[in-house]
């Protein structure tokens, strides 16, 4: 009790103070401190400017949060298990639908003897789940907490943002003058989120690589049983992972819009020609600019007239698997020694890609 | 607790982004091929956000009760600060807010539940506070001078195709993007000597190209996702007796004309001063 009065009186205490620095702050005029000089002025603008690359970055990933976390409650609640048992009592009439259930039934049958088909179907799973890298991490934490062992839930986080129709068509439309570019990319994507999967699914126990506090939330889900109202639970699951997601989305924002602000591109892209330099060079922008995977092919096209392909292959092929967005995302889920492993053999494979690219052309 | 606050945020996020449709303003954070899914986002967060918040304050009684024990404790306080500064319109306050949350203590066992949440909760919050009420503005000059003025940024188009072809009639309706994506055409500037021109941008002043004084460029950025690829494209123009400061939005009605080292220039009729268009990008 003597605690609980003792911060009430803190807080009333700082209240008054905070209260007596706005008013001082109003009295001198402060809020046109930034226009005092010019140095203020630019401040403000770059200010404003920061403000401006975040909230773009959360109004333009907004949307693929909202889907990938409705993806993750229907999940969570057993909508596909449901879904499932539906096409199959009905599999004449909805015969389309059943045909992708027999392709992709992983989300029924959780754990494959074969670490080899499990990875490779699960990294084919962007295809009927199309949801970009914001909207693909609520769905591997769901992949995870439904029983999925961490190595195949890194393929998926991996491979979906490259392995799904959405950004096959419009890399198809922006190279449209060169085919080979969507075959290396997808097939560069498939390859090297397989591989980290299978190399990662080797380490036993998968508990190592999780994060404590979602590694709780997987143990609890275990025990977890459905509540008689499915919408109640469907509720309280989105917002639950809403608000997990949209809080390292707001951080990765935070992140990528000061490293937008304060990190002239001209020295990252300083460097054109050069067939190595080119390479690091695109694979940093990626990294830094953290754009959506979808469209990122219109973006990495205006440079195929100043840098070499392969620099390009390795912006495409980089830039959807990490980038500081992605990264901070991950940190909800996965601990940081596996996101620094991942991040340099995803960095290694696509600089090898980049460089057979970029010799062979 | 946090359940309530994160439907409190989803139904924020969602007026926002309804509110940005409505004022035309979304054309400055993204491209338009985003607009649809942008308002259908934000139509489901706005009925996900009600029922939810509906449902964890009738029903959900805890839930409530939690959410009002935190909100007479020290939240209020910085919820105080940053009402305040949004009324002083400052982001030096709302920076100040941060810097108050840290010399607090959990001590109080309630509190020590949510500490873990507490930070990012906020930031949520006040992500929807900054989107709702900071003012709304494309990329300044500022930004620009990062990111290095690249005439190679925008292909040839369906529409510049055209314009290749009716280039001998009127060209006083092309914008800065149909005459950037000529130039990446053709970048011979003897061949635009003498060619009206009509265009509308920011004024922005290059400390790396090194122009005269009485030179500028009008430019805009070219955005293909949202704000964070945007890359500035501008052209040349001399001033007339009305010099315009950096990043006002002026339009600029002139000839080209060839400068002494073979750059296209413009030189203006009339510059006219502009207010900022919904709409500032090249997409």
């Amino acid at each position: 009790m003597k605690k609980l009065f003792t911060t009430i009186n803190i807080n009333r205490f700082l209240l008054l103070i905070i209260l007596a620095v706005i008013l001082a702050y109003q009295l001198v005029g402060g809020y046109k401190y930034f226009e005092l000089s010019n140095d203020g002025q630019i401040l403000a603008l770059r200010l404003q400017d920061f403000l401006t690359l975040f909230l773009s970055i959360i109004v333009e990933a907004f949307p693929f949060v909202i889907l990938g976390v409705t993806i993750s409650t229907l999940v969570g609640v057993g909508f596909f298990s449901w879904l499932a048992t539906q096409v199959k009592t009905h599999k004449y009439i909805l015969a389309p639908l059943y045909l992708i259930y027999i392709l992709f039934n992983t989300i029924d049958k959780k754990l494959y003897k074969n670490r080899f088909y499990s990875h490779i179907k699960i990294s084919l799973m962007g295809v009927v789940l199309p949801v970009c890298e914001c909207g693909n991490v609520p769905v591997a934490r769901r992949l995870l907490l439904s029983g999925f062992t961490v190595s195949q839930s890194i393929t998926f986080l991996l491979a979906a943002p490259i392995l799904n129709p959405v950004t096959f068509l419009t890399t198809m439309e922006a190279f449209s003058f060169d085919p080979s570019v969507v075959v290396i990319r997808m097939l560069a994507g498939f390859i090297i989120a397989n591989f980290i999967g299978i190399l990662l699914s080797y380490k036993k126990p998968q508990s190592d690589f999780l994060n404590l506090d979602f590694y709780q939330e997987v143990c609890e889900a275990v025990d977890h049983k459905h509540s008689k109202n499915r919408f109640i639970e469907a509720l309280n699951t989105f917002q639950r992972e809403f608000l997990e997601i949209f809080k390292v989305l707001v951080i990765g924002a935070i992140l990528a819009g000061i490293s937008q602000t304060f990190i002239p591109r001209d020295i990252i892209i300083a460097i054109g020609q050069n067939p190595l330099l080119s390479i690091l060079a695109m694979i940093l922008l990626a990294f830094v600019i953290s754009i959506c995977s979808n469209v990122d092919a219109f973006f990495a096209l205006s440079y195929a007239n100043s840098f070499t392909m392969g620099s390009i292959l390795g912006f495409l092929v980089f830039g959807p698997m990490i980038d500081i967005k992605m990264l901070t995302m991950m940190k909800s889920t996965y601990k940081l020694k596996l996101l620094g492993l991942v991040t340099v053999y995803v960095f290694l494979f696509s600089f090898l890609t980049a460089l057979i690219v970029n010799f062979i052309k | 607790m946090t359940r309530i606050i994160s439907s409190i945020t989803l139904l924020g996020m969602g007026i926002y982004g309804l509110l940005l449709a409505h004022n035309n303003k979304l054309g400055l954070y993204i491209h338009p091929r985003f607009f649809e899914e942008s308002f259908i986002a934000s139509i489901v967060a706005v009925l996900i956000g009600a029922v939810s918040l509906i449902y964890f304050i009738y029903k959900d009684r805890r839930e409530f009760y939690q959410f009002k024990r935190l909100f007479n404790q020290k939240i209020m306080v910085i919820g105080v600060l940053i009402a305040l500064s949004f009324l002083v319109n400052s982001l030096f306050l709302i920076l100040a807010a941060f810097v108050v949350i840290v010399p607090f203590k959990y001590e109080d066992r309630f509190t020590r539940i949510i500490k873990n949440d507490i930070f990012g909760t906020l930031l949520v919050l006040l992500v929807v506070l900054a989107g709702l009420f900071l003012p709304a503005r494309g990329l300044s000059s500022i930004t620009a001078s990062q990111r290095s003025i690249d005439l190679n940024a925008i292909n040839l188009t369906q529409t510049t195709a055209s314009a290749i072809q009716n280039f001998s009639k009127s060209t006083s309706n092309y914008t800065l993007g149909d005459w950037i994506a000529l130039q990446n055409y053709n970048p011979d500037p003897l061949f635009y000597k003498d060619k009206d021109v009509k265009i509308s941008g920011f004024v922005y002043r290059p400390d790396n190209l090194h122009l005269d004084k009485d030179t500028f460029l009008v430019a805009r950025f070219i955005i293909t996702c949202c704000a964070v690829d945007a890359r500035p494209v501008g052209l040349r123009v001399k001033t007339n007796e009305y010099n315009p400061d950096q990043d006002e939005w002026v339009e600029v009605e002139g000839l080209f004309n060839v400068d002494e080292n073979q750059n296209l220039i413009i030189e203006p009729k009339n510059i006219i001063k502009l207010e900022e268009p919904g709409n500032p990008y090249i997409f």
